[in-house]
């Protein structure tokens, strides 16, 4: 198991007229190399829950056991650096967290923080630069003369260069143009296949219906579901309920049900729709 | 950094939050500066009975001024200890090697503390029960008399209020690079000084080129809605004078008289 949650709590400013109850009582087991899509509503926990799996806010209540690595309101290890290495989170609009002068010592910050010599830093570094589609020519450009979406890889490889077995990422692609946003997803499926555990927290239900395995819906501080993608995609009173859409094809494909065919909801792409269909229209 | 309670607004409903803004601000002066008569103890007695009383009709919690002198409790040690040593007047009270210690300084030592945690005490409750803008707002008001020479008093007001608008942000953007670059590996509580200069320079950094951001971002919705800091105004928040306004400020007068007179005396 790669992350476990148990009745975990979580109160912002406690005792204070500002006192926030964030989550109440998460329960939550996500295994090794999962790639779990993380939704819901704005205010519905979903950035507290991640805070919490390399430590960045503590529990109030309950008990987060990441790799291993426990976690109780009263009791933590001594340096939570092990855990940060292990859990590499990137918060939304990541290239805020530039500083440095060229592009290369900013990605080689992280791993020199863990410990990692120059060199080695380094020559990771221009491996996850490629991967994310930059090239050794930028290793020495200043970073903020970058283009938003290049600092945004910038600022991923930052975190990849940790080497994480953990990557969670929120809202990785909001602002960023559709080719940049495919690009990001591939990248991210791509790490997954290599045995890490991917969490994205997301509100493009199409990235989410083509990339991940799992689903997990806060609403209101709890965990309501945690299943496979395809299968929450058939719950379609609730998450209307939720006021959370369709991916464009299984909409698509529920609207075609309803007009009399029979196609399997948990169809991904499109030419397997217009397999399904021609099926149906030849019968 | 949540728990930062100097200067902090805080929403409650009391018979304070509902005075008038230019009352509180006014105040605040006078009371300020009679901290500084020299009305011996029973003066200061006096002045921290009004201010407790100020604190609980405002309806804060005592440990909320704490936190606020918390933060300022190594200046003050500061000054004290520098008073006891290096005021030479009155008779030796206590007397080791080359380090002496008269009556006169211990007296002033105290006033000195008392005089200080007054301060925070008044201050915070001011910013404490008056909201920001209402501040700006007062200040604006108490300051309009000097538009006759000259005075910008509509763009110092603005300056201010945007600078207190943006605190709450900047403190939000500051935790949210801190947090991101807690999760590259850098502890901002430990380590060697170079490190320690080091994690400081990857907040710094990042925190000034959002902020400037921030202000070109504003300025530049600021001027395509047409502001103009010339031009007349008028306002939707009126305030009204109100005779609980009237009344505390007969108060704070009788206060502050008192303590004049017990000063000369």
């Amino acid at each position: 198991m790669s992350i476990e949650f148990k009745s975990v709590e979580h109160t912002y400013s406690p005792d204070t007229p500002f006192a926030y109850h964030a989550l109440k009582g998460v329960d939550l087991k996500i295994k090794k190399g999962t790639m779990c899509a993380l939704i819901g509503h704005t205010g519905s926990g979903k950035s507290t829950l991640i805070q919490h799996i390399n430590a960045l806010l503590l529990p109030t209540a309950g008990e987060v056991n990441i790799e291993d690595v426990i976690i109780t309101a009263t009791d933590k290890p001594s340096s939570l650096k092990g855990l940060r290495k292990k859990a590499g989170l990137v918060f939304q609009f990541p290239e805020y967290q530039l500083f440095e002068e060229t592009i290369l010592k900013d990605v080689i910050f992280g791993p020199k923080n863990f410990g990692a010599t120059e060199e080695e830093a380094t020559s990771i570094a221009k491996e996850v630069l490629s991967l994310v589609g930059l090239d050794e020519s930028y290793l020495e450009r200043s970073p903020f003369e970058l283009s938003g979406g290049q600092k945004r890889r910038v600022a991923i490889a930052g975190i990849l260069a940790m080497e994480p077995e953990i990557l969670v990422l929120d809202e990785p692609t909001a602002g960023l143009d559709p080719q940049g946003a495919k690009d990001m997803l591939d990248l991210f499926k791509r790490i997954n296949e290599t045995g890490k555990t991917v969490i994205i927290v997301s509100h493009d239900m199409d990235q989410v219906l083509s990339y991940c395995d799992e689903v997990i819906v806060m609403n209101k501080g709890k965990v309501e579901e945690h299943v496979a993608t395809s299968e929450l995609f058939e719950k379609v009173d609730y998450l209307s309920s939720l006021s959370i859409d369709l991916p464009t094809i299984t909409s698509f494909i529920h609207q075609l049900n309803q007009n009399g065919f029979h196609i399997d909801h948990s169809i991904k792409n499109l030419n397997e729709l217009a397999k399904a269909i021609r099926g149906e229209i030849n019968e | 950094m949540n728990n930062m309670m100097i200067g902090r607004y805080l929403p409650l409903d009391s018979f304070i939050h509902k005075l008038d803004p230019r009352l509180k601000i006014g105040s605040l002066l006078i009371l300020l500066v009679s901290v500084f008569f020299d009305a011996g103890f029973l003066g200061y007695g006096i002045l921290g009975l009004f201010v407790i009383l100020l604190l609980i009709l405002s309806k804060l919690k005592f440990s909320q001024i704490l936190k606020a002198i918390k933060p300022m409790l190594f200046m003050i040690l500061f000054l004290a200890v520098f008073n006891l040593f290096f005021i030479q007047r009155g008779n030796i009270v206590f007397q080791f090697w080359i380090i002496k210690i008269y009556d006169q300084a211990i007296i002033q030592t105290l006033y000195i503390f008392i005089r200080l945690v007054l301060i925070i005490m008044m201050t915070t409750i001011l910013t404490a029960t008056t909201k920001p803008l209402d501040l700006t707002l007062g200040l604006e008001h108490l300051l309009s008399p000097f538009k006759k020479i000259g005075f910008p008093t509509h763009e110092v007001a603005m300056m201010i209020s945007i600078a207190l608008r943006f605190i709450p942000t900047l403190l939000e953007e500051t935790q949210r690079i801190m947090k991101a670059q807690a999760s590259r590996g850098v502890e901002f509580s430990e380590g060697s000084l170079k490190e320690k200069i080091l994690s400081i320079v990857s907040l710094i950094i990042p925190l000034f080129i959002s902020a400037f951001q921030r202000a070109e971002d504003l300025a530049n919705a600021m001027e395509s809605r047409n502001y103009n800091p010339e031009a007349e105004r008028t306002r939707y928040k009126q305030l009204h004078w109100q005779v609980s306004d009237s009344l505390a400020f007969t108060c704070v007068l009788l206060v502050t008289g008192t303590l004049i007179t017990l000063s000369l005396i």
